[in-house]
């Protein structure tokens, strides 16, 4: 069973490596699927789904995470507006 | 087709849903699903793009970040965990009698959306835990009444 600390390191480790990665990901693989392990990037996928089948048989669960090949951000309509998110 | 018939108050919609992993929903499809599941109170939102749970919702129902989504907030966008799971409704199906009377018994069984959602955590409001956004509605048919009904199928 692996901590949720755990899972969260890699999250927020992976992330920041796909931050610097993003920009050229955009040229070749827009609105695809980023599979990330230890600040690698594993492969890219047409689907979550599939990204997330992918990562498991990999790496096991909670040991990799996925992000989506975007600019855009998510809005929430009136919660976008009205809370603050963190 | 799958439908549920509520209520609405002629300015939200809300509803309970369940929160299923992917084992929970093979589970379900195989029967043996160590049920009841637990139900979330939910908004349905046109306005949001996505859906989205709080942490201690992701947390009752054993779910760990996939990774994180950034979002459009007030302060800002920011990147917020995410969880990949499926929603599951509460269905009422009719039963027809063994003894052939003319009654009609009801049974209540948790219909699964297939879908694979990937909903970001986010600090709901007052009264709620699950806000349903567009990447849901938009798998099914959503019918708001004007005689304070409302459908939504599958």
């Amino acid at each position: 069973m692996v901590e949720r600390v755990e899972v969260q390191k890699e999250i927020d480790d992976n992330l920041e490596f796909f931050k610097t990665k993003l920009s050229d990901l955009m040229k070749t693989d827009r609105d695809r699927y980023a599979l990330l392990h230890r600040q690698k990037i594993g492969g890219i996928f047409d689907t979550i789904r599939d990204a997330q089948t992918a990562g498991n048989a990999l790496y096991g669960e909670g040991k990799f995470s996925i992000q989506k090949i975007t600019d855009q951000a998510a809005d929430l309509g009136f919660f976008s507006h009205a809370h603050h998110l963190a | 087709m799958p439908t549920i018939w509520l209520e609405h108050n002629k300015t939200q919609l809300f509803l309970n849903v369940a929160i299923l992993s992917s084992a929970d929903l093979d589970a379900l499809e195989k029967g043996v699903f160590k049920g009841p599941p637990q139900m979330f109170r939910a908004l349905v939102d046109t306005g949001a793009t996505v859906t989205c749970l709080t942490a201690s919702t992701a947390a009752k129902v054993g779910l760990l970040p996939g990774g994180k989504l950034r979002m459009s907030a007030a302060n800002g966008a920011a990147y917020r965990n995410y969880y990949l799971f499926h929603v599951g409704f509460l269905l009422k199906v009719d039963l027809p009698q063994q003894d052939g009377a003319n009654s009609i018994s009801h049974q209540w069984h948790i219909h699964a959306v297939p879908a694979l959602i990937q909903g970001a955590e986010f600090n709901a409001g007052p009264g709620f835990d699950v806000l349903l956004g567009m990447d849901m509605i938009s798998i099914g048919n959503l019918i708001v009444g004007s005689n304070g009904q409302y459908s939504w199928s599958w």
